[in-house]
C-alpha cells in the first residue's frame, strides 16, 4: 500500500468549528477540506478513465480532482477506484491516502493532581493573551491553573478560555463531570 | 516462488491455452494453428523435469467442438543447440526453422477420453538436455503444438514439474512465448494479462491482437503508464497499435490487460514487437513482478486561495 501521510498546517482562520458540547466547542478546527489532485498522473491516454475516491466516511467523489470537506475530527483513509468507461470494469483500491483531521487548538483540563487543575491549549506558541475561567460546582476561579481542596470533591468542572488567535478572538470550553 | 510453473499462470488470470486444428476458421480465434512456449530450467536445478499437459485431447467437455470431433493435435518437446537461440524460433510465426533443436518426444491427441481433464507427461528430461541459455539464466525446453488436422479448439495447459504423476514445482523457473493464443476469462469484467519484459533497447513497442471481437478494451499498465487504451480487434481482424516506452519503463515488465466488456467464450491471440520488430516474450511469472503504476497525487488541504 502506498501511503502519503498529510500533516495538518495551520492556514488562516476559518468558522468551521466542530461542536463537541457545551456553549462552546472544545478545539477549533481550521481545515477539514482536502483536495486530491490526480492530475500530475493523468496523461492524455488516460485521462478517459473514471477516477473515484472513496474518502472513509462513506462518501465518494468522482473526478481527476476531487475536494471533500470532513464533518469529524479523525484519521481516514481515502481510497481510489478506476473505472475504464469503454468495458465497465472496475479496479478498486488502486491507491490510498491516509488523511488527518486533526483540531488546530483544543482546550484540555489537566489534572496535576488531587487538588491541582490546569489549562492547557494546543498550539500554544500561536496563541496569544489567553485567559482562563473556571466554574467549579457553581464557585468561578480565574488562571491558568487553580488550586485548592475544593477540586477533590468537584462534581463538574467548566473551563472557559478567551484567547487571541492570528487576529482572531477566540472562545473554547470544557466541561468534566465526574 | 510457486505460480509459474503452470501456464498460463495464476499471474496471467487467462482460461487455457488454445490450439485450433488447421481446417478451423481463423475467426474462431487462432491465426496459424500453432502455438510455440518456452521453459526455462534453472541452472542450478540438476534433477529430472517433466513437461506436463492437462487436457491435451480434442473432445470431451474443455475443448471447442465444430460439428463432430474430428481434430488431432500433435505436441513435440525440443532441447539442444538451437532451441531458442535459432532466429526463426524467436519468430511470431510458423515458418522457417522455428523447430529448431533436436525433438526429445512427441505425441499426437484425437479425440480420446483417456486425457480429457487429465495430464499426459513428457519426460523425464535431463535439464543438460535443454539449450544452455544465460542470458535467461537457465536451460531452455521448447513445446511446440499444432493443430494438424480438423477444425475444432483444443484447449489445454502445461505444467513444468519434477514428477510425472503430479504437479510439483521446479523453483524458479518460468516460461514464456512470442505469441500468445489463448481463451479469455468468460465473465464481463474479467481480466487477462500478459506480460511482456521490457528490456533496455526497447524504445516502442507496438502490440497486435487478433479476433477480440471488439469485446472491451486492451490496455497497457505499467510503472509509468496507467491504463493507455490500445486498438483492440474486431472478428478475424488484427489490432495494432503503436505505444512509446518511457526511460522507467526500461527493464521492468509491462501488463497487457485484456478486459471483457461482456460475459462470452472468446479465443484470441497476442504478440508484441519492438521498434526493430522483433517480438517480444510474454513471460508466464511477470520478471521483477507485476507492475503498480506510480500515481502522483496531489494532497493538501483546502485554503482559502482555492475558493478564489
Amino acid at each position: 500500500m502506498k501511503t502519503l501521510l498529510l500533516f495538518f498546517q495551520l492556514m488562516s482562520p476559518v468558522a468551521d468549528t466542530v461542536q463537541q458540547g457545551g456553549d462552546y466547542p472544545s478545539y477549533l478546527s481550521l481545515q477539514n477540506c482536502v483536495i486530491l489532485d490526480l492530475g500530475p498522473s493523468v496523461q492524455s491516454e488516460n485521462k478517459n478513465l473514471i477516477y473515484s475516491w472513496d474518502f472513509g466516511d462513506g462518501q465518494r467523489k468522482l473526478g481527476i480532482v476531487s475536494e471533500h470537506c470532513y464533518d469529524e475530527i479523525g484519521d481516514y483513509e481515502a481510497i481510489l477506484s478506476v473505472t475504464d468507461p469503454y468495458s465497465g470494469t472496475h479496479f478498486r483500491d488502486e491507491y490510498y491516502v491516509d488523511v488527518e483531521i486533526r483540531p488546530s487548538v483544543e482546550l484540555d483540563i489537566v489534572e496535576e493532581s488531587a487538588q491541582i487543575l490546569s489549562a492547557e491549549l494546543s498550539a500554544a506558541s500561536e496563541i496569544e493573551a489567553a485567559r482562563f475561567y473556571w466554574d467549579i460546582d457553581g464557585q468561578y476561579y480565574m488562571g491558568d491553573q487553580i488550586e485548592g481542596d475544593f477540586i477533590k470533591g468537584a462534581i463538574q468542572i467548566r473551563l472557559l478560555a478567551i484567547f487571541t488567535y492570528r487576529g482572531e478572538v477566540v472562545q473554547l470550553s470544557k466541561t468534566v463531570i465526574r | 516462488m510457486g505460480y509459474g510453473q503452470m501456464v498460463p499462470s495464476e499471474f496471467e488470470q487467462i482460461t487455457y491455452l488454445v490450439t485450433f486444428g488447421q481446417e478451423s476458421n481463423p475467426g474462431w480465434g487462432d491465426d496459424d494453428f500453432s502455438q510455440v512456449f518456452f521453459f526455462i530450467v534453472p541452472e542450478t536445478f540438476t534433477k529430472p523435469v517433466y513437461i506436463r499437459v492437462y487436457d491435451p485431447e480434442v473432445g470431451g467437455q474443455l475443448d471447442e467442438k465444430n460439428g463432430e470431433w474430428n481434430s488431432r493435435t500433435k505436441f513435440s518437446v525440443y532441447g539442444g543447440q538451437g532451441t531458442h537461440s535459432d532466429k526463426d524460433a524467436k519468430q511470431i510465426n510458423p515458418v522457417g526453422n522455428y523447430k529448431s533443436g533436436s525433438m526429445l518426444a512427441t505425441k499426437t491427441f484425437g479425440n480420446e477420453s483417456r486425457y480429457d481433464e487429465d495430464w499426459y507427461s513428457f519426460g523425464p528430461f535431463n535439464p543438460l538436455e535443454g539449450e544452455d541459455a544465460p542470458e535467461l539464466g537457465g536451460r531452455v525446453f521448447k513445446v511446440v503444438t499444432e493443430g494438424i488436422s480438423g477444425d475444432d479448439g483444443n484447449l489445454y495447459k502445461y505444467f513444468l514439474s519434477t514428477q510425472p504423476y503430479e504437479n510439483k514445482e521446479v523453483e524458479g523457473a518460468n516460461a514464456f512465448t512470442y505469441e500468445y493464443s489463448f481463451r479469455l476469462p468468460e465473465a464481463k469484467g474479467s481480466v487477462a494479462h500478459l506480460y511482456p519484459f521490457i528490456d533496455k533497447r526497447v524504445v516502442s513497442i507496438t502490440q497486435n491482437n487478433f479476433d477480440f471481437d471488439n469485446e472491451g478494451s486492451v490496455l497497457i499498465y505499467s510503472i509509468s503508464k496507467n491504463r493507455h487504451r490500445a486498438v483492440a480487434s474486431a472478428n478475424k481482424k488484427w489490432g495494432r497499435s503503436m505505444h512509446f516506452i518511457d526511460d522507467e519503463e526500461k527493464n521492468t515488465t509491462v501488463d497487457l490487460q485484456i478486459v471483457k466488456g461482456r460475459t462470452s467464450r472468446n479465443d484470441m491471440v497476442c504478440y508484441i514487437t519492438n521498434q526493430y520488430e522483433e517480438a517480444i516474450a510474454f513471460f508466464s511469472v511477470p520478471v521483477g513482478g507485476p507492475p503498480k503504476f506510480k500515481y502522483k497525487v496531489d494532497v493538501r488541504y483546502k485554503s482559502e486561495e482555492d475558493d478564489n
